[in-house]
């Protein structure tokens, strides 16, 4: 009886932490154990073509990332150019188009069906596809523009007009996402408070800045976190489109860290940039996450 | 007495098994080798001539694994590095060679093709100049060339023999119009023929653009060839005999200038452009010619003489003669667990009989012999350009044209980083010089960090 109770009691206890096991174990290997081998190889000198072992190397990695590399910040202000001007466009036009949706329309099916055909292509299929539709002697934006009287460009081939061309790209294919998070939001709101500042006589605007933004805003921080941490590790487009190219314009931090890391096979300077930018992007979304919070906090009263 | 039954007939269905198990499966597994090569249409005709191998063998199966060539330096480097053995055959470029050679990731293959009989794999056939080039490092063979995708130029012979261009040709360059000898006079023809619409080809008025010269000046692993084709005839290096790095001098950064300046007698795509678009732009009618070109796109860029009425074209030497010349090789990987199973089919696919079918097929081969066969040069479609791609590799062993890059242990990352500072060179988002000593300074540390 006694032993009955001790396993019982056991049982109880640890119950929880046996059901958690396997998906611990599972975010151990695939995230925490990566990581930590990461660290690892960030601290020494790990180039894979060279045979043996791999000397201790301590911080200097990190000291050729931040001092020594004009690379690693010029790749890392072509990353944040891209992933303010795309996130930005995406989250106006994808709020604006749930406004516009938010209501009964003809043919709704199919409208929504359409929009979600871009999030639902492969980006490096549909990166290609966006290449031949860019290229100045053969492509259709070209011919459209010469068609309509406008200068043809050298769309992903000229410093000018390559950044804004991946935007585009990004812009056509993600502001889908936004419109249907933010339109499932909208149709989830509550009807009470707002018919009730009808019946107050609130104008629209005033509804929208007292009721509807600040009851979306937990909605839009999500999205907008979301969508800035896949705008920072945009990679598949830029193999497709621009390759980094012109130059080096378009040569993002991820894009970098390949070439170091699969090129060059210097893992360990690469692990060592790939940790600053974790760093990076874990204060950029507290600084997000705190901002939009307080902005929330203010309006909801 | 029911158990005992039981037991008997139980007894007796497990030696009826046994017996049926031993009668039935006496046939070995066949061994699977898998082969890790570049997609696209000449790979695609090798897994014709696999079948022929496998009908020859029955007891090996041959896995293609077709790879897009602008990753295909990390994905296979990235099996040798961890020692997976994923990869049995391996294909090398001729600036992969030496570091995966240095590294010991690469099975030498001397001793294999030593009690190899010469009826079975001659390797006197195979062209020394791309053997010494592509496959061997410190004197030992790593790799046997697959196919070559060495480079000449194409030209529109219609363009070059049109009484009225040569006549204006003459009148304005003061020489007659012809192949191009020396990088200066192909300038001169790319400048003539880049044309407006409304001013006539041919003696016809053109209704788009004409522009002098094709360019791979895209941000792909091409555009270094096209540079280099021009750097080795002025007699510039990358590393020079004494293992200094030249990439910077003086001549290296004329070359450079001299392809900026090129770009303008080129489509305006050439800045985003591969191979492929290239020949798109002759299938199109919008070049006269190529610059230093990948002459295994024979049986694709002629396809013109198809889409525009008229057109001739003509394979020819690149100026100066010292075009990129190189081959995909295939190798054994060191850590393959097949090792004469992949040596079989490697000198299969090397042999003449497979190299004839291959090369009828549209790949470009390496044996010397069947390029020189005027049987085989008479095939249009596919094997136009042998007679010209003899010359220049016969021209390369005759003078022993070498050039210390294709030896150094990190030849691979410099073509990397080659493509990345010539891009930026000619696009001008950095001043050629600027380019070029970046370029110095990252060789510079990537020899630096070799052990």
């Amino acid at each position: 009886m006694k032993r009955e109770n001790k396993i019982s009691k056991f049982t109880e206890k640890y119950f929880p932490y046996i059901l958690e096991a396997p998906a611990l174990i599972i975010i151990f290997i695939l995230a925490l154990f990566p990581l930590f081998y990461a660290l690892r190889m960030a601290l020494h000198e790990t180039i894979l073509t060279n045979p043996g072992s791999h000397p201790f190397a301590g911080l200097n990695n990190f000291r050729e990332a931040l001092n020594k590399d004009p690379m690693v910040w010029y790749s890392l202000k072509n990353t944040a150019i891209f992933t303010v001007s795309a996130v930005s466009l995406e989250m106006v036009l994808g709020c604006a188009i749930a406004f516009l949706l938010n209501r009964k329309i003809k043919f709704q099916g199919l409208v929504r069906g359409l929009l979600l055909l871009p999030m639902a292509c492969a980006p490096i299929a549909v990166g290609l596809v966006w290449r031949y539709m860019y290229h100045p002697d053969f492509g259709v934006f070209n011919f459209f523009c010469s068609a309509l009287g406008l200068a043809e460009r050298n769309w992903l081939g000229d410093v000018s007009t390559a950044m804004l061309s991946l935007v585009v790209f990004d812009v056509w294919q993600w502001t889908p996402f936004i419109i249907f998070v933010v339109l499932a939001g909208l149709q989830a709101l509550p009807g009470e408070p707002f018919e009730a500042a009808e019946v107050d006589g609130a104008s629209r605007w005033q509804i929208f800045k007292t009721l509807t933004f600040p009851m979306l805003a937990p909605l839009l921080i999500f999205v907008l976190i979301l969508r800035t941490i896949d705008a920072l590790r945009f990679y598949d487009p830029i193999y497709a489109l621009t390759r980094g190219g012109p130059g080096t314009t378009t040569e993002t931090i991820t894009w970098y860290l390949y070439k170091i890391g699969f090129k060059f096979f210097n893992m360990g300077y690469a692990s060592s940039i790939a940790f600053i930018f974790l760093y990076a992007v874990i204060i950029l979304s507290a600084v997000l996450v705190a901002v939009l919070k307080s902005f929330s906090l203010e309006e909801g009263g | 007495m029911n158990k005992k039954r039981r037991r008997s007939g139980f007894i007796g269905m497990l030696v009826v098994v046994l017996l049926a198990g031993l009668l039935v499966g006496g046939e070995a597994e066949a061994v699977k080798i898998r082969w890790a090569t570049i997609a696209g249409f000449y790979t695609d005709w090798a897994k014709e001539v696999i079948k022929d191998f496998e009908k020859q063998n029955t007891d090996i199966d041959v896995e293609v694994v077709d790879i897009d060539f602008g990753v295909l330096y990390e994905k296979e480097g990235i099996e040798l590095v961890g020692k997976t053995g994923a990869y049995d055959l391996i294909t090398t470029e001729s600036c992969w060679k030496p570091e995966w050679a240095h590294a010991g990731w690469l099975f030498p293959l001397d001793d294999f093709i030593v009690k190899t009989p010469r009826e079975e794999l001659d390797m006197k056939d195979i062209s020394p100049a791309l053997v010494k080039l592509a496959c061997s490092y410190k004197g030992k063979v790593y790799a046997l060339p697959y196919y070559t995708y060495t480079q000449g130029m194409f030209y529109r012979k219609d363009l070059f023999e049109d009484p009225l261009e040569k006549a204006a040709f003459f009148k304005k360059y003061g020489y007659p119009l012809a192949v191009p000898k020396a990088w200066e006079q192909h300038r001169d023809i790319a400048e003539f023929f880049t044309r407006k619409p409304g001013e006539k080809l041919k003696g016809k008025t053109l209704d788009k653009p004409f522009y002098g010269v094709g360019m791979m000046a895209g941000r792909f692993p091409q555009i270094q060839d096209e540079w280099m084709s021009i750097l080795w005839s002025w007699g510039g290096e990358i590393i020079d005999e004494e293992g200094d790095i030249v990439v910077n001098s003086p001549i290296a950064q004329k070359a450079l200038l001299h392809y900026k300046n090129m770009l303008k007698f080129a489509p305006p795509g050439a800045s985003t452009s591969a191979y492929d678009e290239v020949v798109a732009q002759m299938k199109e009618n919008m070049i006269a010619m190529t610059m230093g070109f990948y002459l295994d796109q024979a049986a694709n860029i002629i396809k013109v003489e198809e889409t525009v009425p008229g057109a001739v074209i003509g394979a020819a030497p690149a100026p100066g003669w010292t075009a990129y010349i190189g081959a995909f090789g295939i190798g054994i990987s060191m850590d393959s667990r097949h090792k004469e199973e992949a040596w079989k089919f490697l000198k299969f696919i090397s042999s003449k009989k497979a190299q004839i079918k291959f090369a009828l097929g549209g790949g470009t081969t390496c044996l010397m012999s069947v390029l020189k066969d005027p049987e085989i040069q008479a095939h249009r479609k596919t094997c136009w350009h042998y007679k010209t791609l003899a010359e220049i590799l016969d021209y390369h062993e005759k003078h022993n044209i070498t050039h210390p890059f294709f030896d150094s242990p990190v030849a691979g990352k410099i073509y990397e980083e080659l493509m990345i500072k010539i891009n930026e060179g000619a696009m001008g988002t950095k001043p050629v010089k600027q380019a070029l000593d970046e370029l110095t300074a990252t060789i510079e540390r990537l020899r630096a960090q070799v052990r």
